[in-house]
C-alpha cells in the first residue's frame, strides 16, 4: 500500500503509470461533469451552476500540459537526461486524489451552499447568520481540500524528484517556480479558451 | 566467503592492499596497492553493476528484474557514476 500511495514513481513501469493516469483523468473529469466542478488552474477546483460535458476534461488537459511543460523544463535543467513521459506521468498520477475535491459538491451542496453565503453576505453583511451544520462542512470541506492539495503537491514532487534525480536545492527552487508558472498560464488558457 | 571491506574501521579512509598471498604454494607479496574503484563501491552498487553487465546494459531489463521504474535505476546508475567519478 506504501508503494502504491507514495513510492509509485519507483516501483510502476512508465506505461502502467501512463494507462492509470490517463483513464483516472478522463473518470475524474466525468465525475467533475456530473458534479458540475471546473478545474480552472493547476490548483484550482471551483464549482458552477451550468457545464458543458467536455469543460472538465479540456480543463484538466490543458492543467496537464501546462504542468508537464514547465516541469519538463525544469527537468532539463536539472538532469539533461530527463525524459517526458516520466514528467508526464507525475503530472497525470499526481492530480488523481486532486480530483475528489469535486465530491463536496455531490447534490450540488457545496454550490449552494457557496450561493447562500456569498448571497447573505452581500446583500445583509451585517446580519451574516450560518448554520452550525453548515460551518462544520466548510470546515471539513476546507480541511479535506488542504489534505488533498498538499498530498497532490507530494506526489507531484516525488514524481519530479525520480523523473530528474533531483538533489539539493536548485531542483525544488525551479519545482516551485515551474508550478507557479504553469499555475498562471493554465489559468490563463482556460480563461481564454475554455 | 566474507565481505571485503573497503573503508577503515578507525577512521574511515580507504584501505589498501599491502599483501596478496598463493593460497596453493603460499608465496606472499608485500606492498601498497590501492583498490580498484569498483571495489571502492559499496556491495550493493557493486551487485548492481554486476546485474547491469549480465542484462547486457539494457537499464529497461534491469527496471523489470529489479521491480523497479526506468527512471529509478538510471538514477541509481547516474549515482554510481557520480561516485566513480570522484574516485
Amino acid at each position: 500500500m506504501k508503494k502504491i500511495l507514495f513510492q509509485a514513481f519507483n516501483f510502476y513501469s512508465e506505461k502502467r503509470l501512463f494507462t492509470i493516469g490517463l483513464l483516472g483523468t478522463i473518470a475524474a473529469s466525468l465525475l467533475g461533469f456530473v458534479l458540475h466542478a471546473r478545474f480552472d488552474g493547476i490548483l484550482d477546483v471551483h464549482f458552477v451552476e451550468s457545464i458543458q460535458i467536455y469543460e472538465p476534461l479540456l480543463d484538466n488537459l490543458i492543467n496537464i500540459f501546462s504542468l508537464t511543460l514547465f516541469l519538463f523544463i525544469a527537468g532539463k535543467i536539472v538532469n539533461p537526461k530527463t525524459r517526458s513521459i516520466d514528467i508526464l506521468n507525475a503530472s497525470l498520477i499526481a492530480r488523481l486524489p486532486y480530483y475528489l475535491i469535486s465530491l463536496a459538491n455531490i447534490n450540488g451542496y457545496m454550490a449552494d451552499l457557496s450561493e447562500r453565503m456569498l448571497g447573505l453576505a452581500t446583500q445583509q453583511p451585517g446580519a451574516l447568520q450560518i448554520n452550525p451544520l453548515d460551518i462544520t462542512a466548510i470546515l471539513i470541506f476546507a480541511f479535506a481540500s488542504l489534505l488533498l492539495l498538499i498530498y497532490y503537491l507530494y506526489l507531484l514532487y516525488k514524481g519530479y524528484q525520480v523523473a530528474t534525480n533531483a538533489k539539493g536545492a536548485l531542483p525544488i527552487g525551479l519545482f516551485v517556480i515551474a508550478v507557479i508558472l504553469a499555475e498562471v498560464i493554465s489559468k490563463l488558457i482556460i480563461y481564454f479558451i475554455a | 566467503m566474507a565481505q571485503l571491506p573497503v573503508k577503515c574501521p578507525s577512521c574511515q579512509h580507504t584501505l589498501e592492499v599491502s599483501e596478496l598471498s598463493c593460497g596453493n604454494c603460499e608465496t606472499k607479496i608485500s606492498g601498497i596497492y590501492g583498490l580498484p574503484a569498483l571495489m571502492q563501491l559499496s556491495v550493493e552498487d557493486q551487485e548492481f553493476i554486476l546485474a547491469f553487465v549480465l542484462s547486457g546494459g539494457s537499464l529497461k531489463k534491469m527496471a523489470t528484474q529489479l521491480g523497479k521504474s526506468y527512471p529509478t535505476v538510471r538514477n541509481m546508475l547516474d549515482d554510481i557514476i557520480e561516485q566513480l567519478n570522484t574516485k
